[in-house]
This record gives C-alpha cells, structure tokens and sequence, in this order.
C-alpha cells in the first residue's frame, strides 16, 4: 500500500521536459486588442481585404459575446488586454533553405525531436513547424506539389491559393461559433493548410509542431485541411511550450472538411506545458476543431492529451453526407492540478450515418477530468449509428473523473449504444506484475498503456511509439 | 547437509494492526513438495502472501529466510527475480495488455537481474509454444489480455503457464486447485508433477484434500489459527479427509 | 380474485393430503406451513412489479384437480430422450414416478439417484435440505412445497465425480379436467464432487393444465454442477418454474434454461453466491412462437467476496408471442472482487411479436466488476445482404443468421450430448420456422 502511494506521487511529481525556454529574437506587437491590433496582424501579413473585413466582423462579434463558464474546469478570468497577439521569430525565414533560419530556432526544434532538415527526417513525414505565432518551416513540399498536394503555412496560402481559402475559411467553424474560436477568427496568426485533390492519397503523413516561446504570448493558430474528392490524407500535431509561471493561452481553431468520398485522419499529441505541481501556470487550450463529412467520407479524431493546465476541446464531426463516418479515439491523462473537459460532438444529418466514440481518462495526482460528449441524431438521418465507450482510470485517491454523455435522437431508426467504466489501478494488479518479477513504474505503465491500447493503436505507427513514450515520461518519476 | 531454500522461523504478522500468523516455523529443501491445509481464515493465503511480499503484510516478528538470507527487506519483484513465484488464488486481469507481451516483459526482467541475456522475440515464442503443451493452455488465450474474460479454470492454468515459463525455484500455489472441474485439475497437477526437481521445491496452499490425489507431497502442514499445528506425511491429508479438522484442533487445545 | 383463486387450491390441497395419508410428520408440517405462506401471499397479478408482464389470468380462472399417475409407453417418450444421455433417468408422469420408464444402472457408492417418495423416511440429507433453500416465501415456491407429489433426489458424497448425464424427465398427459403437477428436484453436490443434470419437462397432448416445479441445487465447497432445464411444454400448459442454485466456496454452477416450447412459462433462478469463490453461469434460450409467452426472471445474489457470474439470455420472437427478460444482480456489502456480467440480446423475427427487458445492478460495495448489456431488434440487413452476396437465398441467409444467433447460448452447455442434441433441434426448428435450412 505505502509503495503504491510512493508511485503515485512520483507520478505527480514527475518534471515536464519541454519546460526550456529558446532565446529567439521576435517582433511583436504591443499586447492588447484592439481593432488597431487586428488591422495590424492582418498588415503584418499581407492579408487582402476581404479577410482583414473578415478578422474585424469576428472582432465585433465577440465584443458582443460572454465568456463561458458552463464547463466543469473553472481559470481565474483572463485579462484580453494583457496578451501578446503577434510575436515571431525576428529573422527573415526563407522557405527554399534552412541556412537562413535562426540556428537557434532550429535547435528549439531539434530538441523537440523534430528536425525540419529533411535528410534527417523520417522520409514518410512532412512537417510544418510553427513558432509561436508564425509557421517557420515547411518541409517536403516539393515532392507534395509533385501529387498536386498544397501544404504550406496558412499565410502563404492566403497569398498562393486565395480562392481556396476564401471557399472554406468559416464554412465549418464560422467566425460567431463560439467565444474562443471567434477571438481567434479575429487574431490568429498563421497555422497550417493543406489541400489533397480528388483522387489523391497523400504519400506521406502530414504534420505540424506548434511550440509557445516567447513570455505572455497567446497562440492563435488556424488549421484548414480540404481533403477533395476520394482523397486521404493523415496528419498529426504535436505541441509543446516552456515552463512559465504565468498562464499561457491558446485558442486554436482547426477546420476538416472531407468532400465526397474523402477521408481525413487528424491526429494530435498535445504537451503543453501543464504548469508545475502546485497548479501554477501552464497552458489554457481552449481549442474548437471540427470537421465536416460530406457524402461517403469520413472524419476520424484521434488524440493524445497529456499537457495543459486546462485542456477544454471538443474535436467534433458534422455527418452531413449520406454513409459518413466519424470517428473519436481519444486518451488524455491529468495529474497534479491539471483539467482536463474533453469530449466531442457526432452531429448525425444524413443517411446511415456512423460514428464511434472511444474515450480514455486517466488521472493521477489531483488531476481532474470530465468527458463531455454529444450524441445528436436529426431527424432525416434514417439507419444513423452511434457507439461510444468512455472509460477512466483513477491513480490514487485524490484525482478525479466525470462522464456526461448527451444523446439527442431525432429519429427512431437511430441505434445508439453508451458504455462507461470507472476503474482504479488497484493494489492487486501492481502486487501481481511486480510478483512477476516488474519493477512498480514499469508496472503502472504496462497497465496504463494497456488501458489506452484502444486509442493509441489508431496514432500512425511511429506517433503511437511517441505517444507511448511520451505517457510514459508523464508516469515516470520514480526510475533510477 | 546443505543449506534449506526456504526457512520460516517464528514468523507473526499483521494485516491493518490484527495479528493473522503467531508464529509460523518452516522448512522446506529443495526438491521437496509441502502441502500446507487448513480451514477458512487458519493464514493460509497470508503466508503465501508475506513470503512474496506484499505490502499490506506487516511482519512483526521473526523472519523468513530464502537460500539463507532473509528477504523480508526485499521489494516484490526482488524476490521474484530470486525465484519465489506466487500463482494467486484470484489471478488478476490487465486489460489491454496481451499475455504474450507481460510474459515477454517479466521474464526478461527476471533475467535481466540475473545477468543472462534478454530472449528475442523468436526465442521467446519457441519456449512460450513448449510450455504452452505443457499445461494444455489454448494458444489463443496467449494473445488476449492477461486473465481479461478468461473462464475460472483458464485464469488457474495460465498462472500454471506462467510457472512453467519463469520457471523459478520456489514455486507457491495458493489455492490453484479450487474452483476447477476434474479435467482442468489433472491438467494443472500434470504440469506441477512435470516440473518437479531437485532443484526446484513446492509450496502447495490447498483448501481441498483432492488435490493431493494427484500431486503426493513430501510433508503435509496442517495451518491452524496461525501457527503450525501438525505436521506429517501425505497420510495426514488422508486423516484429515475421512476426519475433518476437529480432531486437530482438540490436540492442540490439549497440548 | 385472489380469495376466490386461494380457495380452489384449499381444494386442491385437501385432495392430495387425502392421497398422501403417510407422509412423514414433518413434510406435512412443512406442507401446511407452505400452503399457509400461499394463502397469505395469494397469486400475484400484473399490479406486482416482479408480474407486471406476465399475466396469470389464466390460473387463475381455472380450477385444478391434483395430476394423476397416467400410462406413457416408452414409444411416446423416445421423441424426448437425448442420444448418449440416458444411461441414468428418472421419469415422473404428472408429478409420480414412473418407475417402467426410469432406468437406474449400477451406481456407484456415495452417489444417490432417487425419487423423492422412495427415501422420505430414510434419507436424513432430505429432511435437512428440502426447501430450505427454496424456502415456501413465494407464492410458487409455496404452492409446489404444498402440493407436490414426487420428484428427483440426487446427492453426491465428497470427490466423487459422474459423468455421465443424470436425465430427469417430467411429463405431463392429457386429463379430462385441467390439472397441477408440481415437479420437484433436489440436488445435493458434496464438496469437490461433480454432477450433471438435465431436467426435461415434457407435455403430452394439449389440455390446460398447470406444472409449477421447484429445484433446488447445492454445491458445497469446490463442487462442479451443470444443470439443464430443457423447456417442451405443449401450448395447453402453463409452466412456472424456480430453480433455486445454492453456491458454496470454490464451486461452480452453471444452469441453462433452454425454452423451446410452452404456452406460457414464467422461470426464476436465484443464485445465491453464499461464501468467498462462488461462480455461477446462467444462460437462457427463449424461442417463442405463435402466441407463447415466456418469461426469465433472474437474480444473482453475490454474498462474499471474489464470486464471478455471468448471464446470457438470447430469445427468437416470431408470429405474436413475447419474451420477457428481467435481470438483476447484487453485490452485497463486502462482496469485493465481484465480477458480474450480464447480457440480453432479443431477435425479433415477425412485427407482432415483443420483448420486455429489465436489467438491474444493486451494487453495495467498491472495487466490484460489473457489466450488463441489452439489445434487441431484427436481423442486421447488412449482415443478410453480405450473405446473399455470397450466394445464399435471403431465407437461406435469414436462417443462417437466426441459427448463429441462439446456438450462441447453446455453445456455453458443457454437456456435450444436450448440446448436440440442441443444435440439431434448432437446426430443425428454424428449417421449419422460415423455410429451408441453415
């Protein structure tokens, strides 16, 4: 029993490792919001008119709206006038060599485990790497281009494939859907954007690496994914921040949309810093992200949520096609003083309609947590099926976990099947693996994994082995 | 003479403050089989369980000797590394973690805190596929989570598979007999009999005379109370079958 | 209602004491006490939440005159013998022994196969035992402690484990006027001793008449029973079944209940888990038709820690009949280490047919396992369109898919046997029901 306590506490005790800090030189705007400042985003980066009149009736809006308080984690209010809302990376980056990027700036992400060299880069990913407010690298276009797959940095989207952006910027998050992707409608800053087209399945994994650096900063990144018709693509984000006392906030907004035929697998492996084990500081992720399946195309979510003071996303799919899919894989783990309210929304329009819903929660330490999911079935959505399991793990005795599921059914033909458990670690499974000869933490971590194996086995086969490592880190503590 | 592998001297011990055990004395060389008998609640699964270590034992008083050192300040998985295997009476599931993977993983700690080299993959599946045969274990089974939906008898034989895989010097059965049907019992007492050796000694915690039908034991303990209260040969087993406990009880009352 | 009701059994009752002059003293102490249980506890109607979807009219409006002894040849009864099962049987005609049909081979020291009116003043273990486990508190279970005239006695002694398949027959015949037969079973499985039962309960001809058995099974510590309640009632019949399991330490008990045909039929099975081990699987099969209705109700009741159970309840709902399924488990106070599941599935294969389901968990302890589950609805249009993509005809593929679905259960019957003999009969049963053969 005593040593059972021991683990649980080094769990809660063990060090964040991104916590670091880069010294790069930024330019930034003063902190604060105003139009002034969202004019001057939108000047810094060459933005045509009708998007700089697009950020302002976001502003306006959200000027009108109340911040929410109806979730379970609860912050100390947010000073929106005391927040950076530009800030990059000061030296010019150029996009054909990496010589011109800040050494600095590389070794930020070398150290993440992320080279933007891609010699050294496994050859099946292509990334963009975005540094506080801008994305500062892009890899493997070229051979993307070849397939006539566009991913590049949202900014240069906004230059290069303007009809494109105008087409879809909004149509599945617009710009009043809620207070914090309203905010971000109105200063986000860059973020990533990618374009499959019909036919296509794009030949390497995508990903974006977000990192926060630079002190009182917010991160506003905006994601649009465009997978036409019968394309594929899979992509994946990873984020880390430093270790600072104050509360950093990120309000991003991600945006699926899957034509006909299309399928998008998103996967996210979130690690920002959580604050230290007294609940100070740490990242506020406060993130809408939805995608939108058209006829026969499918949505799949999967995600990994180990880092962030607060962690209050609700990765959603709008089955708007007949024979759409889409699907929820999630784990997030909470310790210390972390929160996490995650969940998702199945928005079921169309015919024979199917969703899946896999949830799993584990807190340690006084982490709490609370699945909040949504189950909606409208009435024209004949044959429409639903599964969801939400499972959650308790290490020790002082964590804690909710499961609010809502389920709205319009149409009788509709099959819906929920399934929860709550279970502890108990003494008598760590007794058992150590009888056998395992250490305690290699025990706690065999029956962690085992627990998420559900979800982790939908991660691409080398971010499951990173998503793996990384629970592991967040369990160790008591190694050496 | 040599030296015995396990040697109980005069051991109390308490679960949350109550004393269970007052004072156990035991000896067991290897080679040798014990059985250990007694009612509900004598301290049977306590010893077993104070021997592997579990936490919430507390022992207050004598000691327990493994190859001739105590092992009283050694953690669990120190002990299982020196050979002690405990099979539970209620085996524990994991789920999610496949059988194959936590075996893979326990073994190859086991070794490695013995100095011998890690199994590969392939190495490892040639000795899982041998003891598999041994205890009549669906291959199956290998490949689902550990105990997850498996039915009572399964759960017993995968410990006995466990056993013959980790393959350690002091093997400790609680109450692996109960529970199952006649077939799965010969099973489970095959692999037992199959891994007899002079190297290797047995501890047999049975609630059931049947056992004894298939696995003959070298000494017989009757557990009363918390201590020792007759120790004989398999013919006790036998006594104690056609005359219950009772008598027992009334020769240590008047001793 | 019920007054009225009561008084047509007083009848009933004082004409089968009339029959049985020489019972020993406390069998007609236990019966009066059970009658008096009776009268007060009356029939209960749809108005009790335990009856609320089975409808008792029927009994009630019909008076009944105690079953009397009648000649079945063994010609009629073949159709209900199970091939390889019938080595050690016990047949009852309308609640008596049929001794011409029984068939007792040489059985071996400590094992006792007998019926009940032939040990009545010699074996101690009944006296002891007999409805102390299916205690005469329910109107049922009172009424055949009242009324019943003979059933099976089976008591193993320690370690002693048979084989062999003991087959219990209880058939009942046409009467001229509707009759009660109380069919009653006491199973007595020493400690690590193993047993296996099978109890049949066949009608002959379609008169009303009512059959209310009671069994009780005890498995004493380490002990292995499989028990099989075979359902072949005819559509006259009204059958209310209690199967009572009584699980000690270690033990295991699994009891299937196999409904294949009734007019109505009400079981309960309680399972007491009494002591730290206990394990008991129930399973049941309901394949109703016309207008049959059937109704399982089930509870589990985990009183120490560690016990496992688990449930499996499948019914196949065709033409207007209706199956009702009710469920419950509870995980007593200090029950740790509980592992309970329990699964409904329903198939409904005509629009006028209907299922009722009630699965209940009281829980009164942590770190306890439990599951339950229920569905229920048609066969999965995908799963028929797969089929005849494959080149099967739809009723082809329909049938296929109902077979799958109840032999499901009957795969979980470790009596290899009934199991056959099962799967040939739903094989049977569904070439019949849509046409063709799976």
């Amino acid at each position: 029993m005593a040593e059972t306590n021991e683990t649980v506490q080094a769990l809660a005790e063990a060090e964040y490792k991104h916590g670091w800090s880069s010294n790069v030189e930024s330019d930034q705007l003063p902190p604060g919001l105003n139009e002034d400042i969202v004019r001057a985003i939108s000047a810094k980066k060459n933005e045509p008119e009708w998007l700089t009149e697009w950020r302002l009736r976001a502003y306006r809006h959200w000027l009108t709206m109340p911040e929410p308080d109806w979730q379970k984690p609860k912050y100390p209010k947010i000073d929106y006038q005391n927040i950076i809302y530009y800030s990059a990376p000061k030296k010019k980056v150029s996009l054909e060599s990496l010589d011109e990027v800040d050494p600095e700036l590389l070794e930020t992400f070398e150290k993440l485990g992320i080279s933007l060299d891609e010699q050294k880069r496994l050859t099946g990913v292509a990334v963009d790497a975005v540094f506080d407010s801008v994305s500062v690298k892009t890899t493997f276009r070229e051979e993307l281009s070849k397939q006539g797959v566009i991913f590049c940095s949202f900014s240069e989207a906004v230059t290069d494939h303007p009809e494109l952006v105008k087409k879809y910027l909004g149509s599945v998050v617009p710009y009043t859907d809620n207070y914090f992707a309203t905010l971000n409608s109105a200063v986000f800053s860059d973020g990533s954007f990618c374009y499959i087209p019909p036919g296509v399945r794009c030949p390497m994994e995508l990903s974006t690496y977000f990192r926060i650096n630079t002190a009182g900063t917010g991160q506003f990144e905006r994601t649009l994914l465009i997978a036409d018709e019968g394309a594929y693509v899979s992509y994946l984000e990873g984020c880390t921040a430093p270790s600072r006392d104050e509360n950093q906030l990120h309000a991003a907004v991600v945006e699926l949309v899957a034509l006909k035929g299309a399928h998008i697998k998103y996967s996210t492996v979130q690690n920002w810093y959580p604050g230290d084990k007294n609940g100070k500081g740490g990242v506020y992720n406060f993130v809408t992200k939805r995608g939108t399946a058209h006829e026969n195309a499918k949505v799949s979510w999967t995600q990994v949520e180990t880092g962030s003071a607060i962690t209050w996303k609700y990765p959603s799919c709008v089955l708007k096609g007949d024979n759409s899919v889409g699907e929820f894989y999630s784990v997030a783990l909470t310790r210390d003083h972390q929160m996490a309210d995650t969940g998702t929304k199945m928005v079921h329009i169309g015919k024979n309609t199917k969703s899946t819903i896999v949830s799993k929660g584990i807190s340690a330490g006084q982490g709490d947590q609370t699945y909040r999911g949504l189950v909606k079935i409208l009435p024209k959505a004949e044959g429409a099926r639903n599964y969801s399991v939400c499972d959650s793990l308790l290490i020790g005795g002082k964590c804690g976990a909710h499961t609010v599921p809502y389920i709205e059914s319009s149409n009788k033909s509709a099959v819906i099947e929920h399934e929860a458990s709550t279970s502890k670690i108990s003494d008598d499974q760590i007794f058992f693996l150590r009888q056998r000869g395992l250490s305690e933490e290699d025990a706690v971590s065999m029956i962690v994994n085992g627990f998420c194996k559900d979800v982790l086995s939908e991660l691409p086969m080398e971010f499951a082995v990173e998503a793996q490592k990384l629970l592991g880190l967040k369990l160790e503590g008591a190694v050496g | 003479m040599t030296e015995p592998l396990l040697e109980i001297k005069d051991l109390h011990v308490s679960v949350e403050g109550t004393e269970i055990l007052h004072g156990v004395n035991l000896t067991v060389n290897a080679g040798e089989v014990h059985a250990i008998m007694g009612t509900n609640g004598s301290g049977k699964s306590t010893l077993t369980k104070v021997i592997a270590g579990h936490p919430d034992y507390e022992v207050t008083k004598g000691d327990v000797l493994y190859n001739g050192k105590s092992i009283l300040e050694d953690e669990p998985e120190d002990r299982a590394c020196a050979g002690i295997f405990l099979a539970f009476q209620y085996p524990v599931e994991v789920p999610g973690v496949s059988n194959m993977y936590f075996l893979r993983s326990a073994l190859n700690a086991q070794r490695k805190s013995r100095g011998e080299a890690e199994l590969s993959g392939a190495e490892f599946l040639d000795l899982v596929k041998e003891k598999a045969k041994l205890v009549d274990i669906d291959q199956g089974l290998l490949n689902r989570s550990v105990n997850e939906g498996f039915s009572g008898g399964e759960k017993k034989r995968n410990e006995i598979f466990q056993l013959a895989v980790l393959a350690p010097t002091l093997a400790i059965l609680d109450e692996t007999d109960s529970g199952l049907d006649i077939d799965a019992l010969k099973t489970v007492a095959s692999g037992v009999n199959s891994m007899r050796d002079p190297e290797r000694a047995f501890l047999l915690v049975t609630h059931y005379q049947r056992l004894l039908n298939y696995i003959e034991p070298d000494r017989v303990h009757v557990l009363l109370d918390g201590r020792i209260a007759k120790s004989g040969g398999k013919e006790l087993a036998l006594q104690l079958e056609d005359k219950g406990y009772a008598w027992i009880e009334e020769e240590a009352a008047t001793a | 209602m019920t007054t009225r009701t009561q008084n047509r059994f007083a009848h009933t009752y004082t004409l089968l004491r009339k029959a049985l002059p020489d019972e020993p003293g406390w069998l007609s102490e236990l019966r009066d006490e059970a009658f008096e249980n009776f009268k007060a506890l009356g029939l209960p109607t749809v108005k009790h939440e335990e009856w609320r979807w089975t409808n008792l009219k029927r009994i009630a409006d019909t008076d009944f005159v105690p079953a009397e002894l009648a000649e079945v040849s063994e010609a009629q009864l073949a159709k209900y013998l199970i091939e390889d099962a019938d080595e050690i049987r016990l047949v009852f005609v309308n609640g008596h022994f049929a001794d011409k049909l029984s068939k007792l081979p040489t059985i071996p020291d400590g094992l006792v196969i007998e019926p009940i009116s032939r040990v009545l003043g010699s074996d101690e273990g009944l006296q002891v035992k007999l409805g102390r486990f299916a205690e005469p508190t329910q109107p049922f279970t009172a009424l055949n402690t009242a009324l019943f005239t003979d059933g099976a006695y089976i008591r193993a002694g320690n370690s002693l484990t048979i084989q062999t398949p003991i087959h219990v027959l209880y058939v009942s015949t046409d009467s001229d006027a509707p009759a009660v037969s109380s069919p009653r079973t006491l199973v007595l499985a020493g400690e690590s001793s193993e047993l296996r039962v099978i109890e049949s309960f066949v009608g002959h001809g379609n008169s009303p008449r009512l059959v209310n058995s009671v069994t009780e099974i005890v498995a004493k510590g380490n002990a292995a029973v499989r028990h099989v309640k075979l359902l072949r009632e005819s559509d006259g019949t009204s059958h209310l079944g209690w199967t009572e399991l009584n699980v000690e330490r270690d033990a295991n008990v699994s009891s299937h209940s196999i409904n294949l045909d009734a007019g109505l039929a009400r079981n309960d099975v309680h399972a007491v888990l009494a002591a730290e081990g206990a394990n008991c699987s129930l399973n049941g099969l309901v394949l109703g038709r016309d207008r049959q209705h059937f109704d399982n109700h089930i509870v589990v009741d985990h009183v120490r820690p560690h016990g496992t159970s688990s449930q499996l309840y499948r019914a196949v709902v065709d033409d207007k009949s209706r199956s009702v399924f009710a469920g419950k488990v509870i995980v007593r106070q200090g029950a740790h280490g509980t592992d309970a599941q329990q699964q409904n599935n329903n198939l409904l294969l005509s629009n006028d047919a209907k299922v009722d389901t009630k699965p209940q968990l009281e829980i009164y302890t942590d770190d306890v396992k439990c599951s339950h589950g229920a569905t229920s609805g048609q066969l999965n249009p995908e799963a028929i369109f797969f089929l005849r993509c494959r080149g099967l005809d739809e009723t082809h593929a329909r049938n296929l898919l109902t077979y799958a679905f109840a032999n499901n259960v009957i795969e979980h019957i470790k009596i290899d046997p009934v199991r056959l003999a099962l799967e040939k009969l739903l094989t049977e049963r569904f070439a019949g029901l849509l046409g063709g053969s799976p």
